[in-house]
């Protein structure tokens, strides 16, 4: 099963993601709500998320540094960007993020990446 | 991306409407993904579908009116010198393919008249934005859900430049009364009650001017028994000559 961390600043989209994700047969292994938490989460976990579904405007620390940082500990890492922000979408690239989703996105399309990733694993 | 000019309170709105564009859009993607949950489900029945069918049609047209008024500061901004060359028949065939998944309920045909192998304009993702608000607007005025589009694009002059010229006639709209005269700007200014359902049109031509071309909206009959349009977008050919 693919193990997910959600990173989002607002509540009602990391339950969205967590809904639908589950529903999906996905397995949600942890929630931040900003990437300094995220940055936490990440490193103080024994098992790595498969992959990490990062936006990018949120407080103390933007999801671009968070995936800069998170792919110093971690190169392999896969992070999936979703954003509403598409000017993010070069920077977000640049950082690690192997996808991008700009907001709004139809939730076949997420699942559509995170499929491809599962199979890269696998 | 292209460089951008320009600051005070131009800057302070853009600013503020950028806060409001990212809240709505969060707020949106929750919507339209809970409505996406509803249609998919197979114990929803056919009427419950067409519902979430519909909501959902408006969801992406609340998005995309944030879009547009975004991509309108955006556009007011530009600096062609850095903008790199599009190609509009690419363009009108990925707008093809984004309006069919905007509207699932309507069967969207377009067909080109005359077609270049290769059309290719000043404008970046701008011009492809604005290709597609002016699709997205004429499968939105067409009440029918089979919508037949008739595509012509040619070569032409706008001023002293040359031009593509990008002709889109839908015989089954009613355009309202006030886009007859193509005086899109104008109208805006005067009634926004009307200008809040066409703001495709206003990001059409304040586009298109901004790119140093042109928007037109016209009936296709004129009189009393006004019906159909006609919409041309005219763009600067890439390495144009002045």
């Amino acid at each position: 099963m693919t193990s997910v961390l959600i990173v989002d600043d607002e509540l009602f989209i990391v339950e969205l993601y967590r809904d639908i994700l589950q529903l999906r047969g996905y397995k949600v292994v942890g929630t931040a709500f900003d990437g300094e938490e995220a940055l936490k989460k990440y490193g103080g976990s024994q098992e790595k998320p498969d992959v990490i579904i990062m936006d990018h405007r949120m407080p103390i620390m933007n999801g671009v540094e968070a995936t800069k940082e998170i792919m110093r500990m971690n190169p392999r890492q896969k992070v999936i960007f979703v954003s509403a922000d598409v000017l993010v979408e070069k920077e977000a690239r640049d950082a690690g993020a192997v996808e991008f989703l700009p907001k709004p996105f139809r939730m076949d399309d997420l699942i559509e990446k995170m499929e491809k990733i599962a199979v890269l694993r696998r | 991306m292209p460089r951008r000019k320009g600051g005070g309170e131009g800057q302070q709105f853009a600013f503020y409407m950028d806060l409001l564009g990212h809240d709505v859009i969060n707020s949106n993607q929750a919507v339209l993904s809970y409505l996406e949950l509803i249609y998919s489900n197979p114990a929803a029945d056919k009427k419950i579908k067409a519902f979430a069918e519909k909501a959902l049609t408006h969801v992406r047209t609340s998005t995309l009116l944030v879009e547009n008024v975004k991509r309108l500061i955006a556009t007011r901004t530009l600096d062609l010198q850095s903008m790199k060359p599009v190609d509009i028949v690419r363009t009108v065939e990925r707008a093809h393919l984004e309006v069919s998944r905007f509207y699932p309920g309507k069967r969207i045909r377009i067909k080109f008249d005359s077609k270049p192998s290769q059309a290719l304009a000043v404008g970046d993702s701008y011009a492809a934005d604005l290709v597609l608000s002016v699709l997205l607007t004429a499968v939105r005025l067409d009440p029918g859900d089979e919508v037949d589009l008739k595509v012509d694009l040619r070569e032409g002059t706008f001023g002293q430049r040359q031009a593509w010229v990008l002709r889109l006639e839908d015989r089954n709209i009613a355009l309202p009364a006030f886009l007859n005269g193509g005086g899109v700007e104008e109208t805006y200014s005067q009634d926004i009650s009307t200008a809040v359902k066409t703001t495709g049109m206003l990001f059409a031509q304040m586009a298109a001017k901004n790119l140093g071309g042109d928007f037109e909206a016209h009936a296709l009959v004129h009189g009393e028994k006004r019906s159909g349009a006609v919409f041309t977008i005219t763009l600067v050919k890439a390495g144009g000559t002045q």
